[in-house]
């Protein structure tokens, strides 16, 4: 299953092209939608916090890790009911970490960035046209993992691409006919865990250093259930 | 030069104020408002209850169950104003005219008195008059249509004033509460004593009414004898304004002759109504009449009349009042009694197009509804009625669905000859006579064109088969015996074989070559037609309807409307436990805000439109009220039919006019309804989330939060058809927040506008 999914992930293009060209075709055949009193495009802001309430992070000792993600929307009412929207998201997570095998002293300043940048499509199922009421939403897109590491005892940053898909719901009002107000609960798979990893060094180091990328996937993923409220505005009729 | 003779004037005077007062009955226009709206018509009822609360319950510094009072005096002034702006209540229109000028002159020594009283006429067949809390009097037609005398009118007023001045409905409310807490002597009462001493109450308010209000009536000129005409009415209540025997012959042609067993030989006696009901809330009839006249004694009636305004008008507003009922009758689908009642109108109106066409509609919707199946929704039992209209039931009792279609065929035929240019009958004539083809004789050549000569002994029948002996009742119970007349007349009303006197129902029409031309021309599309009728009610076609139902909801329906008019735009806030309530306050600001934004919002979707609302009544708005009052009128007869029968919705002339007035044809009514209910399961839905623990935020929310359901219902018809364009009920699983509304009614404007796409034009076409 998982290899599929990667295989299928493997083609980008191809996909984003189907996507694309799918969500144009089917917007096309719709004549009669209205969006919000006229206004059909949306762009906003959204926080999004996950809590990992999982201790055993390769001996994280900073108890619960949250994290935080800072996500750009840009949305598109194609139908009725349904929008498509570009996201992008920020995030940043600091962690300590002790391996007292093999690291002696604790890792105060260690921290994973990741930038996301995908697509969505937001159902609703409340019967009122979009983009009011509640909503299903399906997203997926790419991963960009930055992280700190160590390299002979010297940080070092460090890039590696993963793939992720995502589901969830929310709620959209609109207050003062302009300004939305969204909020939802989502969760993430995120594909490609155990591929372009850290370069392997000799033993010891190269243990030290594989648990402490593993630990920055475990808590962006171990953060399976985020929640998020966003504000967005409404732009164009 | 030879003065003109005084003489000569006093009769130009005479004919002059006849000619103003006399209607054009012909052409009957109805009743209308007219002149400045009443502020009553116009202000909340909100500010009324506040205005209320102040003046009853303000200066009293210690109110018993001042909470339930307010509560009470919110509510009736809520359910007082529906009624006011229903459309069925009138002002500034003749006969409420008249009504207040008896008023003013029971009341012209008591100024302050009058100032606080409004009175006003309803639409209504019910022989009745109410008065609430905050002085509003309502005489209702049934009842002047019954009237004798302008002195009756008098003594009816000064009962219902005595209402007020004595502020009845408040002290019954404070009895009403004792009895329902059981304070006081009311303690430890059994429930049946509580409703008989709330009965006893309300009996004895009736009669201080009957008795101080024949106070005020005797300071008046008007004739003291009155008082029985009143009581006489009241014992008669029960039946219509005038009592005459109704012959079938009516109905029938030189050829089309009903059976004599189609005709009773007797009708039941009319028996005046003297119950004094002990659970009731007026005393019997029997014992305020003989109160009355026990004060009646010694008073002398000399110098005193029977009008003190004008006999001419009042006789002439009373005939207005019947031709209103006539109305009432068929708009509430009481085909039998409209039919009674114009026949019996007709005696002193002969040939009135309006009561013709009136006997026309009747027998109209008589053969739609036998046709349809559902003749008893229409036809009453003609053994709970008395005197000489129960012909009329027994009449249509005895029919069966083709036979009345070809009565109904008859009659509008020859009326269609009578008035060729009249459009309503042309286009009924033709409705009818595609049912008769149709559904009963596919070809002419079953009717006879030489007239029946042979002698039928069929004699006129008796009730004895199915009224009451005493020794029957012992042998079979009441209730047995009226089931299997019900049941026997069902039988006989499904069943296939044809009466012989139908075979000559025609002979002089079809004389007409206009008659055969129709007949022949309808029996050959007849195949056609009745194909056309079966697949559309095939399975298929319905899925397909469903389908394509479902995709319009789905995909909106563009209806390529320029201009639409939005009539009465409703807007309830309810909220449901074990019963429905209207939250009356909360529903008032929201109707009038919901108002504000369908204009706000239809303006910004650059659709043409009018909005006439009863909540928003200006002050020479007495036509939009008008307007309303016609359109509820004709959209409730529609909804009484129900979509899924073919029927011509009444055409009147002023249902046509407002398509000119308003340059649309297209008139819509929508609202929204909000329900707000208690979240159950609450402490299970909590638990169960524990297993699933990152949703419990978000399940608590939800089981603090009441639950809440939005419906959205829209139809829009086409006036000139009396066919919908657009119907549709959406459910919300949301409450009705503002943007929620906006988002949903802004679509709903759009979907009007939009212009239809040529190839789903030409789909809708085909």
């Amino acid at each position: 299953m998982k290899l599929s999914i990667l295989k299928i992930f493997s083609k980008k293009l191809s996909i984003t092209m189907m996507v694309i060209l799918g969500t144009v075709w089917h917007a096309s055949a719709q004549t009669l939608y209205t969006g919000y009193l006229g206004h059909k495009t949306i762009i906003g802001y959204h926080f999004i916090t996950g809590i990992n309430f999982d201790q055993i992070t390769s001996g994280n000792t900073k108890g619960p890790a949250f994290l935080a993600r800072h996500e750009f929307i840009m949305d598109f009412v194609l139908d009725r009911d349904l929008t498509f929207g570009f996201e992008s998201s920020l995030s940043n997570l600091n962690f300590s970490q002790v391996v007292p095998t093999y690291i002696p002293e604790t890792n105060n300043n260690l921290s994973v960035h990741m930038i996301m940048y995908g697509v969505n499509y937001k159902y609703f199922i409340t019967g009122t046209p979009a983009p009011v009421g509640s909503y299903f939403k399906i997203k997926g897109g790419l991963l960009n993992y930055y992280y700190t590491c160590l390299k002979d005892n010297i940080y070092e940053n460090k890039k590696s691409q993963l793939t992720y898909l995502g589901l969830g719901y929310g709620k959209k009002r609109v207050f003062y006919d302009k300004i939305i107000l969204d909020l939802g609960v989502e969760c993430n798979f995120i594909f490609g865990y155990g591929g372009p990893m850290f370069p392997i060094f000799d033993g010891q180091k190269n243990i030290a250093i594989n648990t402490l990328t593993e630990s920055a996937h475990r808590i962006s993923q171990d953060c399976f259930i985020n929640y998020s409220v966003g504000i967005e505005g409404l732009f164009w009729k | 030069m030879k003065k003109p003779s005084k003489g000569l004037f006093t009769w130009l005077l005479l004919f002059f104020c006849i000619q103003c007062f006399a209607q054009d009955f012909d052409k009957y226009p109805f009743l209308k408002s007219s002149g400045k709206v009443p502020e009553s018509f116009m202000k909340s009822s909100k500010a009324k209850a506040d205005e209320q609360i102040n003046q009853t319950l303000g200066q009293e510094k210690k109110t018993r169950y001042k909470k339930q009072k307010k509560s009470f005096i919110t509510e009736s002034n809520y359910y007082i104003d529906e009624l006011l702006l229903s459309g069925d209540v009138l002002f500034n229109d003749p006969v409420g005219t008249y009504v207040n000028k008896v008023m003013d002159s029971l009341l012209k020594d008591e100024p302050e008195l009058r100032k606080q009283l409004e009175v006003y006429v309803v639409k209504s067949s019910i022989v009745n008059a109410i008065t609430t809390s905050r002085g509003t009097i309502l005489v209702y037609l049934g009842l002047i249509a019954k009237l004798h005398s302008e002195a009756e009118l008098a003594y009816v007023l000064s009962h219902e004033i005595i209402h007020y001045k004595n502020k009845h409905s408040m002290t019954e409310f404070d009895v009403a509460e004792d009895i329902r807490r059981g304070k006081g002597a009311f303690r430890n009462t059994a429930i049946n004593d509580k409703m008989l001493a709330q009965s006893m109450f309300s009996k004895e308010l009736e009669k201080e009414a009957d008795v101080e209000g024949f106070q005020i009536f005797l300071k008046s000129k008007y004739n003291l004898q009155a008082t029985n005409g009143v009581f006489d009415i009241l014992q008669f209540s029960h039946t219509p304004f005038t009592e005459l025997a109704f012959n079938k012959s009516y109905l029938e042609t030189a050829s089309l002759k009903f059976p004599g067993s189609y005709q009773l030989e007797k009708t039941r006696p009319v028996v005046a109504d003297d119950k004094d009901d002990t659970f009731g809330t007026h005393p019997g009839v029997a014992i305020r009449r003989d109160t009355i006249n026990a004060l009646l004694k010694g008073q002398s009636n000399i110098g005193r009349k029977n009008y003190l305004i004008d006999s001419t008008e009042f006789i002439n507003l009373r005939e207005i009042a019947r031709f209103e009922i006539v109305e009432y009758y068929i708009e509430n689908m009481r085909y039998e009694a409209a039919l009674y009642c114009a026949y019996a109108l007709l005696k002193s109106h002969p040939d009135n197009l309006y009561l013709e066409k009136a006997i026309m509609r009747s027998l109209y919707g008589l053969s739609k509804y036998a046709k349809e199946d559902r003749y008893d929704e229409v036809h009453y039992d003609y053994m709970k009625v008395e005197g000489g209209r129960q012909e009329v039931y027994y009449l249509f009792s005895k029919m069966k669905a083709r036979e009345i279609s070809v009565t109904a065929l008859s009659y509008i035929w020859n009326l269609k000859k009578k008035y060729p240019a009249d459009q309503e009958i042309a286009s009924l004539a033709n409705d009818q006579f595609m049912d008769l083809v149709d559904n009963y004789f596919a070809k002419r050549n079953f009717f006879s064109t030489i007239a029946d000569t042979a002698v039928h002994k069929d004699t006129a029948a008796t009730m004895i088969n199915f009224t009451q002996s005493d020794d029957e009742e012992v042998k079979e119970p009441k209730i047995h015996k009226i089931a299997r007349r019900v049941k026997h007349e069902e039988t006989s009303r499904k069943s296939n074989t044809i009466p012989g006197y139908l075979k000559y129902a025609f002979v002089d029409e079809l004389k007409d070559p206009e008659f055969v031309k129709t007949f022949d021309k309808l029996a050959k599309g007849r195949k056609g037609r009745l194909n056309d009728k079966k697949e559309s009610e095939s399975a298929r076609a319905v899925s397909i309807r469903k389908k394509n139902h479902d995709k319009l909801v789905r995909q909106g329906q563009a209806m390529g409307i320029s201009k639409v008019v939005f009539v009465n735009p409703f807007y309830y806030k309810t909220t449901s436990g074990y019963e429905v309530n209207v939250k009356q306050v909360a529903s008032e600001e929201a109707q009038i805000a919901f108002n504000t934004k369908i204009h706000d919002i239809a303006q910004m979707s650059g659709l043409d439109f009018d909005i006439i609302d009863k909540k928003h009544l200006e002050e020479g708005g007495a036509g939009a009220f008008n307007d309303i009052s016609t359109l509820t009128n004709w959209i409730e007869e529609y909804y009484h039919h129900g979509s899924a029968m073919h029927l011509i919705n009444h055409q009147r002339d002023d249902v046509k006019a407002l398509i000119e007035k308003y340059h649309t044809k297209y008139f819509c009514w929508t609202g929204f309804i909000s329900e707000k209910s208690p979240n159950y399961f609450v402490f299970t839905k909590i638990v169960a989330s524990f297993f699933i623990f990152p949703v419990l935020p978000y399940v608590i929310y939800k089981a603090v939060q009441p639950q809440y359901k939005t419906m959205q219902y829209t139809i829009i018809m086409d006036l000139s058809t009396g066919a919908p364009v657009y119907v549709q009920l959406h459910e919300y699983k949301m409450k009705d927040h503002n943007d929620m509304v906006e988002a949903n009614f802004y679509d709903l404007c759009m979907q009007i506008k939009s212009p239809i796409a040529k190839q789903e034009n030409e789909t809708t076409k085909k």
